[in-house]
């Protein structure tokens, strides 16, 4: 039975040598998803009391400019656009007009390192993974402004460029 | 302690006992049914090497790494990417056709089962001769391919893509499994 047993073994042992003609292997495929962007509003752009009829302008490196954060990933390269700008100022029926120059938006790591026009996109990289981002402007009363607490919306949108 | 008769000038064994590990004795014959069986097995082996060749060998080399991805930013990896690039080794009969099969995922699975899909274009993967990435022939790594083995019977097969993670996805690690086969053609 033991001496049986045995050849029958050899045998099986024998076969997937004689019948395997076919042979296979894996690799992995990988990747790692890094943490997205993110952009914060840190500061509202404040021109504070406005004299009718006389315009009040503030520079991104001014006190009151307003200020964005951005957080991504180490020095990746990323686009800033804010859109269509407001053209007014609202407050109810009244409009306050306000306009954008090539100087009134600027980005730095910590402060206003550079500026440019909030018209167009600009294109820059991320300081350790941060950017801070100003905007300025200027608001042009009439003469005949009505009084009262004017506001509008100023939107930025930052995006990767892969770069 | 073996046992010796003694026939003319020979001597023949005509009992012997072997004391196993137990120190249970264990019989001639079935010391010669092992030998026997032994033998059987380098012969049918020896067969089937004469029969078939060299065996068919497929070796996974190297992983195909997309790296760190941006959210809604495509990554591509091509096959002549030395170091990203997936790579298998394979070997087998010299001169013989052999058919080359890829079993590709569409998506990288990561945390909490979130996925990237995956893509493979018509040229995506590549076959080398002499193992070397910058003597590929493409191919569609979604057919099969048959092609020949060289005189020295070895290759290597080389695989790009392209991952495209959604605009918003999980943070972290994320991986899926890539399957060669190969098996002979006959000819």
């Amino acid at each position: 039975m033991l001496h049986r047993s045995l050849v029958a073994a050899a045998i099986a042992l024998a076969l997937p040598g004689v019948l395997s003609a076919q042979v296979s292997a894996n690799i992995q495929a990988t990747a790692n998803v890094l943490a997205p962007l993110t952009v914060t509003g840190t500061q509202v752009l404040d021109f504070g009391d406005v004299i009718p009829g006389v315009p009040s302008t503030l520079l991104p490196d001014d006190a009151n400019a307003g200020s964005f954060t951005v957080a991504g990933y180490s020095t990746l390269e990323v686009t800033l656009d804010f859109g269509t700008l407001p053209a007014n100022l609202a407050s109810g029926p009244n409009n306050l007009p306000i306009s954008f120059g090539a100087g009134s938006a600027g980005y730095g790591a910590a402060g206003v390192d550079s500026t440019f026009d909030p018209g167009s996109v600009a294109t820059t990289n991320l300081v350790s993974g941060g950017l801070l981002v100003f905007i300025g402007g200027t608001v042009s009363p009439t003469p005949t402004q009505a009084a009262g607490a004017y506001s509008g919306t100023v939107s930025l949108t930052v995006a990767y460029t892969g770069s | 302690m073996i046992s010796l008769g003694v026939i003319g000038r020979g001597l023949v064994p005509t009992g012997f006992e072997l004391v196993g590990a137990g120190r249970r004795p264990i019989e001639f014959r079935t010391v010669c049914t092992l030998l026997a069986a032994l033998l059987l097995l380098l012969l049918v082996d020896a067969n089937a090497a004469a029969a078939q060749g060299r065996p068919l060998r497929a070796r996974p080399v190297q992983s195909l790494n997309f790296g760190d991805l941006l959210g809604g930013i495509p990554t591509t990896i091509l096959r002549t990417d030395p170091v990203n690039s997936g790579q298998f080794d394979i070997r087998g009969e010299r001169l013989t056709e052999v058919l080359v099969e890829l079993l590709l995922p569409s998506d990288l699975v990561g945390p909490g089962g979130s996925t990237v899909p995956l893509s493979f274009g018509p040229g995506t993967a590549g076959y080398s001769p002499d193992g070397s990435i910058g003597s590929q022939v493409a191919f569609d790594p979604a057919v099969p391919q048959p092609l020949r083995l060289p005189g020295n019977g070895r290759g290597a097969v080389f695989l790009g893509g392209t991952a495209t993670p959604p605009g918003h996805v999980a943070v972290g690690a994320y991986a899926a499994t890539i399957t060669l086969t190969i098996s002979y053609l006959g000819n």
